[in-house]
């Protein structure tokens, strides 16, 4: 049922992309719509069999190709993390449907009057069908493959306005620095390929676990100071700080708001760029500590340094787009610090309330002609209430905002509180406690996870096998079977406190600056008669808002976790390397980390929203002289933030500039080396011909070679050029050359 | 029936004679399409007898499962050897075969409107040359002894020269010398290696015979314990003096300039089968005479042709990256993506020899399709020039979306033909059983960064941007156009989904063998080669 609803958009993209100019402006968009609210339908059905109904259907596998001798299997990888995400891409995606077809009534005929509506519409079809492929594939050869291609629509939508030369060269930014992740992805699955032998997910896992268990070549070698197996894991990471435009490849994502507002909304914040993480999850199972290390301190760089250029942005949508990347390093940090249920689940109500916000802002820009600078806005509050309110619901989620101690908040709010409460745990929890015995204990406390058998017969980890540094020794308790047990390494890591007190931070400036980008637009006072005058909001674009807003309300804690924690067990998650803190936890028991760590936490963060938002409110009470003044005392700060760190110069000068300058010496060899080289020989061998020809004149072959040069121009019917006494010295010497090495060869045979 | 192939071969140049005999200039192209579709549909009826679904159609060992052989003495060269008229077709060949017609057949479409070229220097002469081009190609495929391929190999040398140096552009004459040249000296090396081949067999096993060379143990041990000049062992040298005469013709950096200045200078449907089979027959050459009779010399290489396929890759892309001239930019695209079959053979692995071979295939669909986009502009602009054009999308719809599709399948992507070749070449290098083949890897794995750069400035600068005035009036591509484009759409899409029913199970019988044989004799031979 999944499969057919990969299908639906992808027949609709054929119907679009072969027919679609002949039906038309509204009808095309309602065909996209009705092939993903069919998706959405089936999704829906999905969800209820498996939520509710526990039917869990048998996967079917196939072999695509091989590889060699090794088969690529094609399956459909069913657990609750696929069928919740396929609802979650389906369902915001009909709405966003929805919205486009209102959003892009007034835009599609701005080039040349020729219609380019089908097409947008098209590449919407196409990127769904790929971004649910995406979710179901079971393989990292298929993930990638549909990694590459929703690549390849964010390519196109964002270049969706290509006769602006802003959105092509946004078009193909994005699409070369997700390349340059890519680089690392495909070495990545060079040594899964190598090492592990089995592309598919599980089988990768398995295999890594027989290597882990023979301490194989994976473990046993190392490259600059790092195991294989870390190296594996972060290069695969790679793919993810490409698409999930983590730092340092961040530098796409803000550009790619050159595309359409649904597209920024659907794409660039709901759900391709979260495939990052979706891919860091589905690797989860093959990381190593130091690899997840890695990515932890990635995600951390990435929150920090996109909340702090978030603060500056004038534009609103790079205001949602800098909050995008850092609540994505949010993600990707839970990821990194085992925070696996954590992630997820802020990557499904971040979903929603981003698309909800950039949805609210395509309303904004498209009620006030175009306007996308804040600085013009203001006070729209009287004339779109509807995107003002369900707007200022995505600030709150966003913000995480909550009443601490008690259940009660948005989706935001637990989602952050439960990453950082990871966080916590890690730099902190019980960090001086001896290891084993803190995981004999956890064990005991948590029978199912800890003590999860190891695939039979691989035998006992012992504290030898353990890479030195992180040498504890894995909990031993007893399963049913006898079997010793997993995980290899223990979760926590005493001393990692940056990596707990910068999201802290940042906590306090993400209300800030989500606060400040909802008054500047929609409270205060009109600062633009103009835009103000024009501003009006459509129903069409609206109800998506209200939707979402519900959605965001709503949903989360009662559908998002408990799904994502369900698929803990189903994945197999406790056969990681590295235990995750939620392992085996289910949505009954609450969060996996005990109560104390949230008390603290929520006295910590749990205010954070009020704070952000006061302050924001003081200083843009009265529009932005407050704000011009800080900006004038901090100066060299801010035009840092300003300026995005000069990332964008220092790419262009390092590596664009780089390259030019090689690729243009490399051309300048090929022409003067390389063929110098060539017309050289070629001119000594006119010379030597014309000797040759002129004093040694062989005539009988002089003539034969006449003659075939003449009969072969008569054949082809051709007016002989003046050249062709070259030809003729040419063919000449190649003769004799040929039977001065034939004669040679004879020579050599006989003596 | 199993004088089809030979039919297949040689009704084209029955097609060039009635050319040069039809009265006007009309009849002349209708008897050269008619002659090209006829062969094409011809090579399709073949598919009965390589249908996939038939499981091991190749037998059991290399040679045994040839379809179409014909095989008859031709020349006697001693009283018991004879230079043989040997074609027949196996899963090297046959996808090869079907490649070649599919594509002349279209790029003789594509020379539809010869009148209106500038360079137009007579229609009957461009059509028999042509034809005659066809028949040299499809007997380079099919030629199984090694004295027959030497003849094809160098029939079809010759109407190319005339084809580039007659009918080419503003350098032609210079264009046409130099890849007949580059070829010449290629090909007289092959000549070396054919009669040397010949003579150090021990006597009684001598023979031109390509399959029993490669499966004779008698001849195989001759050839690695030989030595051949100056205590030079007669194998390596060998092997050098094919891959000389190959390397030309894939093209292989640094013999690869004859190819932008032929491409650059050759009219549209020449380009085509230029790229699109010429640089094939290199690649066919390595696959069918070097690997499978000197398997211990392919050994002892290994590591140098790989490096070689590395720098084409990166050289070859940086050198695109480098061009203004549209044509020039697909031509050096051309070489970096050859490179990838050359480091997939390098390796010799089941999953290397898949994916050159798949390569071969992939680019032979994708490369004669960017070389008639390109042609297809040209035919409206008059020049190349890449930082001239923009906003073509804008003014041709159909055909700006066409091209897309064609330049993202030559770039690599997922889900068209050119990822398949690039990706098994890459995870192959990673699982090679070499030590230097991990970092090899990824050097070549930074060619996607740098195919995904020249391809999207390119299209940034020729199909995106703003509409020019200049381009503003330019016709959609006609149907003619459309038609011939379709085909190769197609293929890029289907061969690119499914790999293993549109290429892998024609070839991977064949491709195993041969890797067999180098596997069982390669590191045998190769001992004897540095050893002693």
């Amino acid at each position: 049922m999944l499969v057919a609803g990969v299908a639906v958009p992808l027949v609709s993209f054929l119907l679009l992309a072969l027919f679609g100019a002949r039906l038309g402006k509204p009808a095309s968009g309602w065909v996209a719509t009705a092939a993903i609210a069919t998706s959405c339908v089936l999704a829906t059905i999905v969800l209820y069999q498996w939520h509710f109904a526990g039917v869990r259907p048998e996967p079917h596998v196939f072999t695509w190709a091989n590889l060699g001798t090794i088969p690529l299997k094609v399956g459909v990888n069913l657990d609750s993390l696929t069928v919740i995400m396929f609802f979650m891409v389906t369902f915001i995606a009909t709405w966003i449907h929805v919205f486009s077809i209102g959003y892009m009534a007034g835009h599609s005929d701005e080039v040349d009057g020729e219609s380019k509506y089908h097409r947008f519409f098209a590449y919407l079809g196409l990127f769904c069908f790929s971004m649910l492929g995406l979710v179901i594939a079971s393989s990292l050869l298929f993930l990638f493959i549909f990694w590459e291609l929703v690549g390849l629509c964010s390519y196109l939508l964002i270049g969706y306005y290509f006769d602006k030369k802003s959105a092509s060269n946004a078009a193909m930014k994005a699409f070369i620095t997700n390349r340059v992740g890519d680089f690392g992805f495909i070495i990545g699955l060079g040594m899964v390929v190598l090492f592990l032998g089995d592309l598919t997910l599980d089988g990768a896992a398995k295999a890594l676990r027989v290597q882990y268990a023979e301490n194989g070549t994976l473990f046993a070698h190392s490259f600059l100071g790092l195991s294989l197996a870390t190296w594996m894991g972060m290069l695969l990471f790679c793919g993810a700080i490409g698409k999930s435009a983590q730092f340092p490849l961040h530098v796409w994502l803000p550009d790619a708001m050159e595309g359409p507002t649904p597209v920024s909304a659907l794409i660039h914040a709901a759900t391709m760029v979260a495939a990052g993480v979706y891919l860091v999850a589905r690797i989860f199972v093959l990381l190593t500590p130091e690899a997840q290390t890695f990515i932890a301190i990635i995600g951390c760089i990435t929150l920090a340094l996109a909340a702090l250029i978030a603060i500056v942005q004038t534009d609103i949508k790079r205001v949602l787009a800098y909050s995008t990347i850092s609540q994505l390093g949010y993600m990707i940090l839970g990821m990194g610090l085992g925070a696996w249920i954590g992630a997820l689940f802020h990557l499904l109500t971040h979903a929603f309330f981003k698309a909800l916000m950039f949805l609210g802002s395509g309303q904004v820009i498209e009620g006030c002609h175009h306007e996308q600078d804040m600085r013009k806005m203001g006070g729209l509050r009287h004339k779109m209430p509807v995107t003002c309110w369900t707007f200022f619901i995505g600030v709150l989620a966003i913000a995480g905002a909550g009443i601490p101690m008690t259940q009660i908040g948005l989706g935001g709010f637990f989602s952050k509180d439960e990453i950082l409460a990871v966080g916590w745990h890690r730099a902190y929890g019980q960090g001086e406690v001896d290891a084993a015995h803190e995981m004999e204990h956890a064990a005991a406390a948590m029978p199912g996870p800890w003590a999860q058998a190891q695939g039979a017969g691989h035998g006992a980890v012992t504290a030898s096998d353990t890479p030195a540094g992180h040498g504890h020794e894995a909990a031993a308790g007893e399963h049913g079977e006898g079997h010793k047990v997993t995980p290899a390494w223990p979760a926590h890591r005493p001393g990692h406190w940056l990596l707990f007190l910068v999201p802290v931070v940042i906590a306090y400036v993400t209300p800030f600056y989500m606060m400040r980008a909802w008054w500047l637009t929609f409270m205060g006072k009109p600062r633009d008669e103009h835009v103000y005058h024009h501003a009006h909001e459509s129903k069409l674009m609206y109800v998506p808002l209200i939707v979402l807003a519900v959605g965001t309300l709503f949903s989360s804690y009662f559908l998002f976790r408990p799904m994502v924690a369900e698929a803990v067990s189903e994945i197999g998650l406790q056969q990681a390397l590295v235990a995750s803190y939620d392992g085996g936890h289910h949505a009954e028991a609450g969060l996996a980390i005990d109560h104390d760590t949230h008390k603290y936490l929520s006295m910590i963060v749990g205010g954070a929203f009020v704070v952000g938002f006061l302050v924001a409110i003081a200083i843009y009470w009265n529009g932005l002289g407050l704000a011009e003044r800080l900006a004038r005392t901090f100066q060299p700060v801010h035009t840092l933030l300003v300026r995005k760190f000069y990332f964008d110069e220092l790419y262009g000068a390092a590596f664009v500039g780089g390259v030019l300058v090689i690729k243009r010496l490399l051309y300048a060899f090929d022409k003067y080396i390389v063929d110098g080289i060539v017309n050289l020989s070629a001119a000594v061998t006119e010379r030597l011909s014309r000797f040759a020809g002129n004093v040694l004149d062989a005539r009988g072959v002089d003539g034969a070679v006449n003659g075939v040069g003449k009969l072969a121009l008569e054949l082809g019917g051709v007016v002989r050029t003046p050249q062709d006494g070259r030809i003729r010295n040419y063919i000449l010497f190649a003769l004799c050359g040929a039977g001065v090495v034939l004669l040679v060869v004879v020579r050599a045979w006989a003596s | 029936m199993s004088n089809l192939l030979n039919y297949v071969i040689f009704l084209p140049p029955l097609g060039a004679l009635l050319c040069l005999v039809m009265p006007t200039r009309q009849l002349v192209k209708m008897v050269a399409v008619a002659t090209t579709g006829v062969t094409l549909l011809l090579s399709l009826t073949m598919f009965q007898d390589f249908a996939w679904w038939q499981g091991d159609i190749f037998g059991p060992a290399y040679g045994d499962g040839l379809k179409y052989v014909s095989q008859v003495p031709w020349i006697w060269v001693s009283k018991d050897t004879a230079i043989q008229y040997f074609v027949g077709m196996d899963g090297l060949s046959f996808p090869l075969v079907i490649l070649t017609t599919l594509v002349t057949f279209l790029a003789c479409l594509a020379s539809w409107n010869i009148e209106e070229w500038k360079n137009n220097r007579g229609i009957k002469g461009y059509f028999a040359l042509f034809l005659l081009l066809e028949t040299g190609m499809l007997g380079v495929f099919t030629a199984l002894d090694f004295f027959l391929f030497y003849v094809f190999w160098e029939v079809m040398l010759l109407p190319m020269y005339f084809l580039i140096g007659v009918w080419g552009g503003p350098r032609k004459e210079y264009a046409a010398i130099k890849f007949f040249i580059y070829t010449l000296a290629g090909s007289v090396l092959m000549l070396v290696a054919l009669v040397a081949f010949y003579f150090y067999a021990p006597e009684g096993h001598r023979t031109f015979d390509l399959i029993k060379m490669a499966k004779d143990p008698a001849i195989q041990s001759a050839f690695s314990s030989a030595t051949f000049l100056w205590g030079l062992k007669f194998a390596p040298v060998m092997f050098v003096f094919l891959y000389i005469a190959f390397a030309v013709k894939v093209p292989v950096f640094p013999f690869h300039t004859w190819l932008p200045d032929a491409h650059v200078e050759a009219p549209t449907p020449i380009s085509m089968i230029l790229a699109g089979i010429l640089l094939k027959m290199g690649a066919y050459g390595l696959f069918r005479i070097s690997y499978p009779i000197l398997p211990g010399a392919a050994v002892w290489a290994a590591y140098a042709l790989a490096l070689l396929g590395v720098v084409n890759i990166i050289y070859g892309a940086l050198c695109a990256m480098a061009q203004t001239d549209f044509k020039r930019l697909v031509a050096y695209s051309s070489i970096s993506h050859m490179g990838y079959v050359l480091l997939g053979m390098a390796i010799m692995t089941p999953a290397g020899f898949q994916g050159a071979m798949f390569q071969v295939i992939a680019h032979g669909i994708s490369s004669p399709m960017c070389f008639f986009l390109v042609g297809v502009i040209y035919d409206r602009a008059h020049h190349r020039e890449i930082n001239r054009f923009g906003g073509l999308w804008l003014s041709m719809p159909i055909y700006g979306s066409l091209a897309t599709l064609g330049f993202f399948a030559s770039l690599g992507l997922p889900g068209l033909c050119g990822f398949i070749g690039e990706i098994w070449v890459l995870l192959a290098t990673f699982s090679a059983p070499f030590t230097w083949a991990k970092p090899v890897a990824v050097a070549a794995a930074f060619g996607v960064i740098l195919s995904a750069a020249y391809i999207l400035w390119m299209i940034q600068r020729v199909y995106l941007g703003p509409r020019r005035e200049e381009y503003a009036n330019f016709p959609e591509a006609t149907a003619r156009e459309v038609f011939i484009l379709t085909p190769f759409a197609v293929l890029a899409i289907a061969l690119g989904i499914l790999p293993q029913q549109t290429a892998f199970n024609f070839m991977n019988g064949t491709l195993e063998q041969i890797t067999r044989i180098v596997a069982e004799n390669g590191p045998k031979f190769a001992a004897m080669i540095t050893g002693g």
